[in-house]
């Protein structure tokens, strides 16, 4: 079977360096570092810086006031070489860059500048400038350079204006910079050195169970092996192998099902075009094509005419639209031949729930098929049977009622007429006949007189067999009871004790079995009248999941080997002089209990009475 | 053959019931008043005074008819539904005296009309037995259609 993975894009391109993990967290920690670093060397430079400004403004600011304190002296004497000493020993400090000494209207008493070589020169040729118009100390930054000015005595005798390098303190901002930045680079490759060698190994495991993890639909349950790295990783290994276990079982699982399936179905897996990709052997063997034949093709190489466009066109709506198809499917082999196939069809949908792949599986269902129709033909050809005996049926019916009837009118006319003039000539000629004459025209009428019995007889036999029957629920002990009433008046002489059940309740034609009851009551009636204490016994017994009813009397009985002879009709087991009879009641009784779908039988030792048994079908 | 003073008409085809019946009859002494007709058409010939009867006085008509039922030409049911269908005889008593005792005879002439059915017993006592009641009911307890209680 073809694996659902195709539909899955496969990862096997290189990532740009800067998109590799490995790569982002060294850069990510290489600047981490620098970037903490630098932040804190600018923010001890700024603090330095502050510090050098701070101390340099209190030594500028307390120079210049030594200073003007000194020259008030001189100013008031007006002894301006020594102001002018006094400006050259304080510009001494090498930070002083001018001094100057000036009145309150601008008028300079002493300039002392440094010259290009460092040192410390009057400078005359400012005679003049302005000055604050303030009395205060006044300072101005500008260009690394602090200005300060400083008034003399309140200012009535004039100002100390001081110029003074602010370098040295710039020069150490400098210096702190330079180290920061140099530490950094230095912390920078460190870092990089030391998270190359730290991530190296989880990075080269991390790899692997990647690959590993690539190639798990294809793996039969192998392990990846284990590497002491990371907890983190070791998770995901463990995760790996334990899903690589899951797959491979599943994997397995699916196997088997498919070897189980392959042995039962035809396998076919068309893709969403309708294209084999995979048919299973029993396919090829079934079809009669090989394998490289049908992949690539349809199903429509299996065409075998029997179907026609609109079923297939039913069935390509069906599982086009995701429906699983069953049904039927008459194929035609590679020699021609055809096939049925039971089959159903399972699609396959992608994400976007259009199918990808359509699963056929089949089953050989031919023989079945045959079997069906061999069973159809005979089953129409039994209904053939079926109506042609049953129109032989009717036909015989009918003539055996046309035959009943002529019976019935035709046969106890002649008779009728032997029987008459025979009493005619026995009433009208009496005086003529002699004693013999009489006794042979008597044997004349009695003879008639038992054909006629048995012509009766015969007719009610074969009334039995033609009348229809309608089936009630009847209760027989009440039949027998009124029987035995007519019995009893018809030879009220005659000493019967008759035992029933209270209730035998059958379902059958209620004329019929009156006639059935009629007879085998009469027969027992009749064969127990030579015994003494005369008992019938009607009753019922349940045996083998049916009701078994049985007339049980103390009379005559029977020879039981003559049992089989007994319900055939005209066939008598006694003489007519012992007991009278046309042997047509137990053969009528057979007759009404076979219509009820039931047997009849007779069980006897002669002399210790006879009972006949029955069933009537189904219990009630 | 006249009807002049008939009672009974006796429709029968066997020469031989015809004997035994108009024995019996004899012997109850009513042989007189009998009329034989040997078929359907025949019998109808004389309820209605066609052909050979066509002299006849339609007023004669018997107190009873005994009908066979199976006769040649018009049978026993056909005579018992045309005298059924006519007027003149639509109430004249018809008692069928067959040989038969099939069902559906029974039912089908008490359909027709019939006022009553004997089957003729083969035993010729139980026969004669049966004509002489049947004389006796019909010609002397029965009332008949056309007769007034005085």
């Amino acid at each position: 079977m073809s694996s659902v993975t195709s539909d899955y894009p496969k990862s096997s391109r290189k990532p740009p360096l800067i998109r590799r993990l490995y790569f982002q967290l060294v850069i990510f920690g290489g600047f981490s570092l620098v970037t903490a670093i630098l932040l804190f060397t600018w923010k001890i430079g700024n603090e330095q810086l502050d510090f050098a400004l701070q101390s340099t403004q209190t030594q500028a600011r307390i120079l210049v006031k030594n200073t003007a304190a000194a020259a008030s002296h001189y100013i008031v004497v007006k002894d301006f070489g020594a102001v002018e000493e006094l400006l050259i020993q304080t510009a001494s400090f090498p930070d002083v860059l001018s001094l100057k000494v000036i009145d309150w209207k601008g008028q300079v008493y002493g300039h002392i500048v440094r010259n290009a070589e460092g040192e410390a020169v009057p400078d005359y040729r400012i005679n003049n400038i302005n000055v604050p118009t303030g009395k205060t100390e006044t300072i101005v930054i500008a260009d690394n350079v602090m200005q300060l000015w400083l008034p003399i005595e309140q200012g009535g005798l004039g100002w100390v204006q001081m110029e003074f390098s602010l370098n040295t303190a710039q020069k150490i901002q400098k210096d702190i910079w330079r180290h920061g930045i140099s530490t950094s680079i230095v912390a920078f490759i460190i870092s990089i050195v030391l998270l190359i060698f730290l991530l190296k190994k989880p990075m080269r495991t991390l790899s692997d169970a990647t690959g590993f993890a690539k190639e798990l639909y294809k793996n039969t349950g192998k392990v990846m092996p284990f590497q002491e790295s990371a907890f983190e990783i070791e998770q995901l290994e463990h995760a790996l192998n334990y899903a690589s276990y899951q797959i491979h079982a599943s994997s397995k699982g699916l196997a088997d099902v498919k070897l189980a399936l392959d042995a039962h179905a035809i396998v076919g897996i068309t893709d969403q075009n309708g294209k084999l990709t995979y048919v299973n052997d029993k396919f090829c063997s079934l079809s009669g094509y090989e394998r490289s034949e049908l992949l690539g093709r349809g199903y429509d190489i299996l065409d075998s005419g029997y179907h026609d466009d609109a079923f297939y066109k039913a069935l390509r709506q069906v599982i086009s639209e995701g429906n699983i198809w069953h049904g039927e499917i008459c194929d035609a082999r590679k020699d021609g031949s055809l096939y049925w196939v039971d089959t159903t069809i399972v699609p396959f949908l992608n994400k976007q729930g259009k199918p990808y792949q359509y699963v056929g599986i089949q089953t050989d269902i031919s023989e079945r098929k045959d079997a069906l129709k061999q069973l159809r033909k005979s089953q129409e050809e039994l209904e053939e049977k079926v109506e042609e005996r049953t129109n032989n049926l009717k036909v015989a019916n009918n003539e055996l009622e046309s035959f009943c009837y002529s019976v019935s009118h035709d046969l106890r006319a002649p008779l009728r007429s032997i029987d008459g003039f025979s009493q005619a000539l026995l009433e009208d000629y009496s005086d003529d006949l002699d004693e013999q004459a009489r006794n042979y025209l008597n044997r004349v009428c009695a003879s008639s007189h038992r054909m006629g019995e048995l012509i009766d007889d015969l007719l009610d036999l074969s009334k039995v067999v033609r009348s229809n029957m309608v089936r009630t629920e009847v209760n027989l002990g009440q039949l027998a009871a009124r029987v035995m009433t007519q019995l009893a008046e018809r030879e009220p002489e005659r000493q019967v004790e008759f035992v029933c059940a209270p209730e035998l309740m059958v379902s059958g034609d209620e004329r019929l079995l009156l006639a059935m009851i009629e007879n085998l009551l009469g027969n027992a009636w009749k064969f127990t009248a030579r015994s003494d204490n005369a008992m019938i016994e009607f009753g019922v017994v349940h045996e083998d999941k049916r009701d078994v009813f049985f007339i049980h009397d103390n009379g005559t009985g029977f020879d039981e080997q003559y049992t089989h002879k007994m319900f055939e009709p005209f066939q008598r087991l006694h003489s007519n002089e012992e007991y009278e009879g046309t042997g047509i009641g137990l053969a009528t009784v057979q007759r009404i209990v076979r219509r009820h779908g039931g047997e009849v039988w007779a069980k006897s030792a002669e002399n210790s009475g006879a009972s006949i048994f029955f069933t009537l079908g189904e219990a009630v | 053959m006249s009807n002049a003073a008939a009672k009974i008409l006796l429709v029968e085809d066997n020469p031989d019931d015809e004997a035994l019946t108009l024995r019996a009859l004899r012997h109850h002494k009513i042989g007189d008043d009998v009329v034989v007709a040997h078929d359907g058409v025949e019998a109808l010939d004389f309820l209605f005074s066609r052909g050979e009867f066509a002299q006849d006085s339609l007023t004669n008509m018997p107190d009873v008819v005994l009908l066979d039922l199976n006769l040649p030409r018009v049978n026993g049911h056909e005579v018992l539904q045309a005298m059924r269908a006519d007027e003149r005889t639509r109430n004249l008593p018809v008692v069928v005296l067959t040989s038969s005792n099939e069902e559906q005879d029974i039912k089908r002439s008490y359909q027709s009309g019939a006022n009553s059915y004997i089957r003729k017993p083969v035993d010729f006592r139980e026969f004669t037995n049966a004509v002489e009641k049947i004389g006796d009911y019909w010609l002397e307890l029965n009332l008949g259609p056309e007769e007034h209680i005085n």
